[in-house]
């Protein structure tokens, strides 16, 4: 008897509805302050900040009215990590407390598993989700897709038709000083530098900049000098990543490279001859294979009449996919996306005087989720809704 | 004796139907009196330009709108000038156009570039304007067209160098800048120059841009820039036309210049001479070759300009909130129920504009910020309605008539960025979701805005009675509630439509977007609420002013994200906008605030 007690009292307390109300609060402030911050640090970096973090303080803006004084005055709030649980445990515990077979409030309840799977769906896309895409020519096909905001470090074994093998490492997995060994090659590869955003130019070590000790490849043909600096903190604005690397060859320098992911679209690739063997190394955008090959037919951009306002987009593609035996034509368009494979492709952009065009890529096991939350969260909130105008009707009567 | 009490109980109502009535006749007037002057013969041509087909006054209301903020020119001594026929002067006799002053500047440092003084003068006209051309387009080119945030005055000087541009696009429509004698002779010498070339090649000469002659070089330069009109006046053979285009591709093949061209000369030459008769009778040959079938409703387009069916509705809602308060203070029993019908009678004309706005463009009711706030007050007013047909107390009026009023007024000053049907951008283009997700987050954004202002009527309300009884504060608790479980039934299902139609187009349920982060505010704020009630927190009292606080909430994710200029949304930072956001948000703090200062009291009896 004496053992439940606390029991009880934590369940009614962290299943109050008072509880809930705080927490609702916070999570208005939350996503007040953090909308405010994205036009410091952008979308991306304030949704980490902010959405995806324990705690968080946000200071007034220097530039805004009265900043010099009020920049001072610090608002810590609890992250979207810490409202998001507590929510959810409130919700459980609540309806620990309050449940009740009534048809009146089976609606409540339909809403709230509805919030408690868009809670989870939420945590479901933020961990699993990917972002790619794929740029296409007209004519062109791809098997592949690039990453948005993740680069790698590759070898390619080099052949006569192209890549005979390729060996990738994250970018974010790669530490000054360490030492790769990749499995198919015989050699290793040492880090020596590693810059999350760079700056870039002609001229060699001046003004700040050094070159880092490459003795080979495009860093020295044009005596390019490097700086660290910080991130552009921008959504549209790509980090320069950067890094020096150093092939080695039995514990044998082969030589120092400068790699970095502006270089891929600017010069030919890096390479070196290992036992008569070509490979070409350098930092990309996160390459990612798929089982099929995309090729663009047609894109078209339609205007209205004696305008440039857009009207449509839409991509006329093949997609052949050899194992499964599928080769079909399909079109991609705005606000119609084609789902395959547990990916979707959606018409985002397009370049060449509409030659070509861009897909973004999404990968979401968890798309499907916030479609049933919604679903029953709307259900609920209209059975909810029917309730309270019958009632509140019959209360205006009398 | 008899005769009395009739006219006691009619007379006053008679006197408030017949004032709106007379308030109503705008709309009926282009109805009932048909004008068959050439400007309304032009004014309802049909034309093209910024992708649609739409009537000619419409075009001329828009860019005068744009220019000017207003749909008429008043210039001293001569009145009021409609916008059509504004823009006749630009297109047909320029010389009298650029005397009127249709540019409005209200940055006192560009005033001061002038030598002028804040406030001593608003509207300029193009003459006015002239020995400043080059400094203007010398300091607006000097603006980083990337640039996030501009100064006030870099936005003013950047809007009036675009304003000027067009103006001069406009005025070239049918006879270029710097053109000695008129405009059938400039046609004439065009066409000699064209065939002479012509007449050369066909002698074995090859004809390049070189060994074109100087004079056909300057003619066809002057016709491309004429083709920089945005407006495409002439419909031949099933295509729209511009003037310059229409010149340079139709002259070599017929010869001669073309008769629809001629036509416009002779209405230049009409306009400039004045001579009334022959303009009327080519403005009719004109109009007759724009096409009769468009797939489109320039005439209901046409009806709609000339009605004003929101501005109607706007001067109602005040003369609602007019007969509601004058009840309250003197007799509810003589004006509340006249107000109520007059109300509903607004309502109807309201629900009209919008369905007048569908039929216009093709699309669902809500395209835009302007048609947003247009959609916000007719929902914020249907509601009230149910409400005040419940409880005849005129509290429900005058919500009604208050965010009525407030949300067309906005509207109204939303308009002047130009053409309020425009084209729906490729990705917005999908009547589908316009029309359920921007539909129901429109019925959110008026079903909060509907709580908060009844939370402002209750504390009014009950400051003007001196208190408030025991069964006018429960209604006003229920009907609180309820319009804050419609505002969350409507703000979570759009919210959740919306993500589904991101997730459709971009590939993401929901992306923190500033506008989506807003709409999940309110639906976050109206759930607190609930609980809040629920837990016993608040009772009617907080739930008056937390709804209160709705209107600071529903104002941010309607305006507020809109201004930032970040995400998907954003339609760029508007500066008088956003002093009038901050300008609301004040206000609603101020009466929380006198509210508590001043608490409503409230009584058990009816009090009268």
């Amino acid at each position: 008897m004496q053992k439940s007690v606390p029991l009880k009292e934590v369940i009614k307390g962290l299943g109050s509805l008072r509880l809930t109300v705080f927490l609702l609060g916070f999570s208005l402030l939350l996503v007040f302050f953090g909308t405010l911050d994205q036009v410091r640090i952008g979308i991306r970096e304030a949704q980490k900040l902010y959405f995806e973090s324990l705690f968080v303080v946000w200071h007034y803006p220097e530039m805004w009215t009265g900043g010099q004084i009020l920049k001072w005055i610090p608002i810590p709030l609890p992250g979207g990590y810490v409202i998001g649980p507590m929510l959810a445990l409130n919700l459980f515990f609540g309806h620990l407390r309050y449940w009740r077979p009534k048809w009146t409030i089976v609606g409540i309840s339909l809403i709230h598993v509805g919030i408690i799977m868009l809670l989870v769906g939420q945590l479901v896309t933020n961990i699993l989700a990917k972002e790619d895409y794929m740029w296409l020519d007209e004519g062109a096909s791809a098997n592949f897709v690039e990453s948005f905001h993740d680069d790698e470090l590759y070898i390619a074994k080099k052949g006569e038709g192209g890549n005979l093998g390729v060996y990738s490492v994250p970018y974010k997995d790669l530490d000054r000083g360490d030492v790769i060994d990749p499995p198919p090659f015989p050699f290793e590869i040492k880090v020596e530098e590693v810059f999350g955003n760079a700056e870039i130019t002609q001229g060699g070590a001046a003004d700040g900049r050094s070159t880092y000790g490459v003795n080979r490849g495009i860093g020295v043909q044009f005596n390019l000098g490097v700086r660290g600096i910080g991130s552009f903190h921008s959504d549209s604005q790509r980090d320069i990543r950067t890094a020096v690397v150093e092939v080695l060859e039995n514990g044998n320098s082969l030589g120092k490279w400068l790699v970095s992911n502006v270089f891929p679209e600017r010069f030919p690739e890096q390479e070196f001859t290992v036992d008569g063997t070509r490979y070409g190394i350098g930092l990309r955008f996160k390459k990612t294979y798929l089982p099929f090959t995309l090729t663009l037919l047609d894109f078209r951009h339609d205007r209205y009449p004696g305008t440039n306002i857009p009207s449509n987009f839409a991509s006329k593609v093949r997609l052949v996919h050899e194992q499964a035996n599928i080769d079909k034509e399909l079109m991609i368009f705005m606000n119609n996306p084609l789902r395959y494979e547990g990916m979707t492709f959606y018409q985002a952009s397009f370049a060449k005087q509409d030659q070509a065009s861009m897909f973004q890529v999404v990968r979401n096991p968890g798309w499907l989720i916030p479609y049933i939350a919604c679903t029953l969260v709307s259900l609920g909130l209209l059975w909810q809704f029917c309730v309270a105008a019958v009632r509140t009707v019959g209360r205006l009567h009398s | 004796m008899k005769w009395k009490t009739a006219m006691k109980k009619w007379l006053p109502a008679t006197i408030m139907w017949l004032l709106a009535v007379i308030l109503i006749w705008p709309m009926f007037k282009p109805l009932m009196r048909p004008d068959n002057s050439a400007e309304a013969v032009l004014g309802q041509m049909v034309v093209q330009s910024g992708g649609r087909v739409k009537p000619f006054d419409s075009v001329a209301r828009e860019y005068l709108l744009i220019f000017r903020g207003k749909q008429s020119v008043s210039i001293k001594g001569e009145g009021r000038i409609p916008a059509r026929e504004w823009l006749i002067e630009v297109i047909f006799n320029r010389m009298r156009a650029d005397e009127m002053p249709v540019f409005r500047i209200d940055n006192p440092d560009i005033l001061g570039m002038f030598g002028l003084e804040a406030g001593t003068k608003k509207y300029f006209s193009y003459k006015d304007l002239d020995p400043y051309l080059f400094k203007i387009q010398e300091q607006a080119r000097k603006i980083d067209p990337n640039s996030k945030s501009r100064t006030p005055y870099e936005g003013a000087i950047n809007r009036i160098y675009g304003n000027l541009v067009q103006y001069q696009q406009l005025t070239q429509t049918v006879y270029p800048l710097r053109m000695p004698g008129t405009v059938q002779g400039f046609y004439d010498n065009v066409a000699a120059s064209i065939m002479e070339a012509a007449a050369k090649m066909q002698s074995g000469e090859a004809m390049t841009q070189e060994n074109a002659s100087p004079r056909l070089q300057m003619y066809m330069q002057q016709l491309r820039e004429m083709s920089n009109s945005p407006l495409f006046l002439l419909h031949v053979d099933g295509d729209w036309k511009k003037t310059g285009d229409y010149l340079t591709e139709e002259i070599p093949a017929a010869g001669k210049v073309p008769e629809p061209a001629t036509l416009l000369a002779k209405l230049a030459q009409a306009r400039q001479t004045g001579n009334e008769t022959d303009f009327l009778f080519n403005a009719q040959q004109l109009a007759s070759l724009a096409p009769t079938e468009t797939g489109e409703h320039p005439a209901t387009e046409y009806y709609f300009a000339q009605a004003q069916p929101f501005i109607v509705s706007l001067s109602l809602y005040v003369l609602v909130m007019l007969l509601v308060f004058v009840g309250w203070l003197f007799s509810p029993k003589m004006f509340l129920p006249t107000a109520y019908w007059i109300l509903l009678a607004t309502f109807i004309l309201h629900t009209y504009g919008l369905a007048l706005r569908v039929i216009i463009t093709g699309y669902a009711p809500v395209t835009n910020l302007y048609s947003s706030a247009v959609a916000v007050g007719w929902v914020a007013s249907g509601l009230s309605l149910v409400f005040e047909h419940f409880q005849k107390k005129g509290l429900g009026s005058l919500a009604a008539a208050t965010i009525g009023f407030l949300t067309l007024l906005v509207a109204h000053h939303l308009s002047d960025s130009g053409d309020t049907m425009e084209k729906m951008r490729a990705v917005l283009n999908s009547n589908f979701w316009l029309t359920t997700h921007v539909i129901t987050i429109t019925m959110g954004y008026g079903a909060t805005f509907l709580a908060g202002f009844l939370g402002i009527i209750y504390i009014v309300y009950g400051w003007l009675k001196g208190s408030v009884d025991k069964d006018t504060h429960k209604t006003f608790h229920w009907i609180l509630y309820g319009a804050i479980c419609f505002a969350l039934l409507f703000s979570f299902v759009g919210t959740v439509l919306g993500g589904i139609w991101a997730d459709q187009s971009w590939g993401r349920f929901w992306g923190w977007d500033p506008k989506e982060n807003g709409a999940l505010m309110i639906v976050l704020w109206t759930a607190m609420i609930l609980h809040a009630l629920r837990s016993g927190m608040v009772k009617t009292r907080g739930l008056v002013n937390l709804s209160i606080v709705g209107n600071v909430i529903t104002a941010w994710s309607w305006f507020g994200t809109n201004m930032l200029g970040v995400g998907l949304h954003s339609y760029g930072f508007m500066n008088s906008a956003f002093f009038w956001l901050v300008v609301f948000w004040l206000s609603q703090f101020a009466i929380i605030l006198l509210e508590w200062l001043f608490p409503v009291k409230v009584t058990k009896a009816e009090t009268t």
